[in-house]
């Protein structure tokens, strides 16, 4: 098993180092591999990383780090064991909630669906990330599923459920809660955090046959159902890909699985978790 | 600094230039794209009704008007990424466009950002906001792969962009100024507006706490009242309605009142947002912003410049609260 740990989307999620050690001689005692996970970032985040990626370099085994900055790319390929792995964020591949129900019915042409199917993965693309000694690729398990014909040009893949996202920013209304007006939404302030233990469901006209989407933080997720886990499952398997479990969408740690029956194991107690937790909500 | 216009068609030049464009970008969206791909998947970041041109003849009119007025123009290729297949058919359009005169490109996907720098070296390579660029080392990144402009995404501070405008020397930035604001980052939203902007559907949101005894409850008051700023935030990016002031300047997500702290860091560009606004709209807005850049050059200070800025919006409600402001700090601290 691997240990994912770290910020997937908020640069005031970034452990301390001291958090960091913790988790990352936890998850060593434990016997679990560790992947290093790392947000889109200011120049301020940019400094933290630094002193983070000294420190897991220092260790000198290889550790992965998810980056979802181009920067936060070139940071990392620059240590020696570090090993930088292409991020959800970094990925543009088109994540529509709003399309559910033409997927379901095939309303959805073949031209558009081959191209959201697939990736802007090419071989142009792997001569430039490349020279970051990228190996990995980080996707969602997509509504419209993966297409026949996507082509990663030999890069592993990681698949993470049940959470896909769908869009993030800056501009957090759980940074808000509790602040003055006049300085709700500024950028580059200090925020206390408020996300951590909340999470709000979201309800729309357009998505009331879906009742899946959340907002964590500063990003919005679409819980998927069994269906579509059990596709995305098929397809992990026929490709070999590591499947990435979130007990939650940003709280971390989340487990990774190179062994399919291992990663339905923990998909089904998570769900059980979360039937406890979120029992009206956020069941499927 | 020179204020970069958005333009799409030929009989706007003129009058865009009259109002004090410096330079101009358009989106180019040929009918054999949508024919090709569907009208579904967009070529830029816009979608292929009156944002983008569809006739050639009418980009090259654009491109010769321009010339004429001594101006460059831009075409917009930022789509968050592309397949082989897309950047085939777009690898031949940059072919075309030179040929007539365009003088670079916006972009997004790195690997045609790569192609147009190697096979196309008289092209500018301009990074879209599409891509965030929101650090230096990522900055440093695209410089790499042959751009030498980069247009900063909206959710910057006025700080963070003069940061890297201090440690970016030889790379020329261009920073958000009038118009369509966006609730997410826009590159880190997987959602298309091809069926309406994900942001402006009416959502209600619901705390949920998973830890009943937590130091992190809120309350469903406290939630609320947050929601409902963000709600406000929203409809004032989202340009207030598309509304406008009785004498007549477009409401919406304003950076007038930074323009004295850009000038003085050296940003070379101020971007004015909407190419598919009505030609009245883009006419104001240029004239707005050429009019707070004529009054810093004549020596205006920050508070002047901001005091100047608040009169011509003539808004009092959305200059005060800050909640139309792109970058909120000069507002908030001035008002």
């Amino acid at each position: 098993m691997r240990v994912y740990f770290g910020s997937e989307f908020c640069e005031y999620l970034i452990p301390s180092k001291r958090e960091l050690i913790n988790a990352h001689e936890k998850s060593l005692s434990d016997g679990f591999d560790f992947t290093f996970v790392t947000p889109p970032v200011t120049d301020t985040g940019v400094e933290k990383l630094q002193v983070l990626f000294e420190y897991l370099d220092s260790v000198e085994m290889e550790i992965e780090v998810v980056a979802n900055d181009w920067g936060v790319v070139t940071l990392a390929s620059r240590f020696e064991f570090l090993q930088p792995v292409m991020g959800r964020l970094l990925n543009k591949m088109l994540r529509e909630p709003r399309f559910n129900t033409m997927y379901k019915n095939s309303e959805v042409p073949k031209a558009p669906l081959k191209i959201f199917q697939n990736s802007g993965i090419s071989s142009n693309f792997m001569e430039i990330i490349k020279r970051y000694r990228i190996k990995r690729i980080e996707l969602d398990n997509l509504y419209q599923g993966f297409g026949e014909d996507l082509n990663l040009h030999g890069l592993d893949a990681s698949v993470y459920l049940p959470y896909g996202y769908i869009a993030s920013g800056r501009m957090c209304y759980y940074a808000a809660v509790g602040r003055p007006t006049e300085v709700r939404f500024l950028y580059g302030r200090e925020c206390q955090k408020q996300c951590i233990g909340n999470s709000a469901t979201m309800v729309s006209e357009k998505t009331a046959d879906l009742n899946n989407i959340i907002q964590k933080g500063n990003t919005v997720f679409y819980k998927q159902d069994k269906t579509m886990i059990d596709k995305a499952l098929q397809w992990i398997k026929n490709n070999r890909a590591r499947v990435v479990i979130f007990e939650d969408p940003i709280e971390l740690p989340a487990k990774a699985f190179e062994n399919i029956e291992d990663a339905e194991a923990c998909l089904s107690r998570t769900f059980e978790n979360q039937r406890n937790i979120f029992s009206k909500s956020y069941e499927n | 600094m020179k204020i970069n216009t958005p333009v799409n068609h030929p009989d706007e030049v003129a009058a865009l230039v009259e109002a004090g464009s410096d330079e101009f970008y358009c989106g180019y969206n040929p009918e054999d794209w949508s024919e090709k791909f569907s009208f579904a998947v967009w070529m830029n970041r816009r979608g292929p009704g009156p944002a983008n041109i569809s006739k050639f003849e009418d980009l090259q009119s654009i491109i010769e008007q321009a010339a004429q007025a001594r101006r460059k123009v831009m075409v917009t290729m930022n789509a968050p990424t592309y397949t082989d297949e897309q950047r085939d058919f777009l690898k031949n359009l940059v072919d075309s466009i030179l040929s007539i005169g365009g003088a670079g490109f916006i972009l997004s996907d790195i690997a045609l950002m790569q192609w147009v720098a190697t096979t196309h070296p008289q092209a500018q390579v301009i990074v879209s906001s599409l891509a965030a660029v929101t650090n230096c080392a990522s900055a440093r990144f695209y410089q790499d792969s042959g751009a030498s402009r980069i247009i900063l995404p909206r959710q910057l501070s006025i700080s963070e962009i003069l940061h890297m405008k201090k440690n970016l020397p030889g790379l020329e930035l261009e920073a958000f100024v009038m118009n369509d604001g966006c609730v997410y980052e826009e590159s880190f939203c997987s959602t298309t507006h091809a069926i309406g902007a994900f942001c402006q559907d009416k959502w209600k949101y619901t705390n949920h706490c998973s830890n009943e005894s937590g130091t992190n409850k809120i309350s469903e008051k406290l939630f609320q009242d947050a929601i409902d700023d963000y709600q406000k935030r929203i409809w004032y990016l989202s340009n207030c309605g598309n509304t406008q002031a009785e004498n007549g300047a477009p409401n919406g997500p304003c950076g007038l009142c930074a323009m004295y702290d850009f000038h003085e860091a050296g940003v070379e560009y101020l971007k004015v947002v909407g190419r598919e606004a009505t030609t009245h709209r883009k006419i104001k807005s240029v004239e707005m912003t050429h009019s707070v850049l004529q009054k810093i050059q004549i020596g205006a200070d920050k508070m002047q410049t901001s005091e100047f800025a608040k009169s011509l919006r003539n808004f009092g409600e959305g200059c005060q609260n800050g909640y139309m402001c792109y970058y909120r700090e000069p507002a908030t601290a001035m008002s």
